[in-house]
């Protein structure tokens, strides 16, 4: 049998062609993964946590407002207003306010060094 | 507008609508579009193969690829570019495959007359015998009718490789018959 031979011969069949049911199954499914994409959860979980987990660190990092600072800043009103709210009164207040807080600090520096001493 | 074309703009709209109205459209673009090239892509895949149920699910898989990606390179020629996918996963199946497959079931049809019974068989026991390269060479050339330049730039080998693959089916076909 020479090529020519063999070349008509294989000519005279072909390959068989798809079942019907093979156009059914490939326009059925391809949808389902798209309109019911499961890829995309596990992304959007995973960004809501990265995200819950930032806001949770920035608020443990950041300190929260000086709360000695609004203390010192009306111990300072009140001082202007009992030296009569003169011109150069709040100066005069700010400084009072300080030696106050400074005393207060020292007063109790001095009283943790005498606990010290007592458990010595 | 061809049917791939079609298809890469259904994909836009669906990506948009998620809808009932997008799901209608894919049913009807995935149709035309298998229509159009998948009884040739699927004859492909049954040569490189040797299996129906093989053939069938690379089929599957490349369409159900092909029309779920949400982004695709640009090409310039999509009957090639189908082609090529299938030949990549088809290659990929032969490569897990560790079964072998039933030399009974059928492979070709006749489409002249004088074909006999006995004929068929001998030439289907013939075209199994030959490596999935060689099968893939022969289908493109005899049933596809692209020239051995044409089988080269296909399955991206040297025009001289499919030659020889050509030359090497024949003749092992030749001693079979």
């Amino acid at each position: 049998m020479q090529d020519p031979e063999i070349e008509n011969l294989l000519r005279r069949y072909r390959p068989l062609p798809p079942g019907e049911h093979l156009s059914g199954a490939i326009a059925n499914s391809p949808g389902h993964q798209i309109a019911k994409s499961r890829k995309t959860w596990p992304w959007a979980i995973a960004a809501a946590a990265l995200l819950t987990i930032t806001l949770g660190l920035h608020g443990a990092v950041v300190p929260a407002p000086d709360a000695s600072l609004a203390a010192e800043t009306r111990r300072v009103a009140a001082i202007v207003e009992e030296l009569g709210g003169a011109p150069g009164s709040d100066v005069m207040a700010e400084w009072i306010a300080q030696r106050e807080r400074r005393a207060e600090q020292d007063a109790r520096a001095e009283r943790w060094t005498a606990v010290e001493m007592v458990h010595q | 507008m061809t049917g791939y074309t079609k298809a890469l703009d259904w994909r836009v709209s669906v990506s948009e609508e998620m809808g009932d109205a997008a799901d209608d459209d894919r049913r009807r673009v995935v149709a035309g579009v298998y229509a159009e090239s998948g009884p040739r892509l699927y004859r492909y895949a049954l040569m490189i193969l040797a299996d129906r149920q093989d053939a069938e699910d690379v089929l599957h898989q490349v369409f159900a690829a092909v029309l779920t990606k949400r982004t695709l390179p640009p090409f310039d020629d999509e009957g090639a570019y189908f082609r090529t996918a299938v030949r990549n996963a088809a290659y990929s199946l032969l490569r897990k495959r560790r079964t072998a497959r039933d030399a009974a079931e059928l492979m070709l049809e006749p489409i002249g007359p004088g074909c006999s019974p006995a004929e068929q068989a001998a030439l289907e026991q013939a075209l199994r015998a030959l490596p999935p390269e060689q099968r893939e060479v022969v289908h493109l050339h005899v049933y596809e009718g692209m020239t051995f330049q044409e089988v080269a730039s296909a399955t991206a080998e040297s025009i001289n490789t499919v030659a020889a693959r050509y030359r090497y089916a024949l003749d092992k076909m030749r001693k079979m018959m």
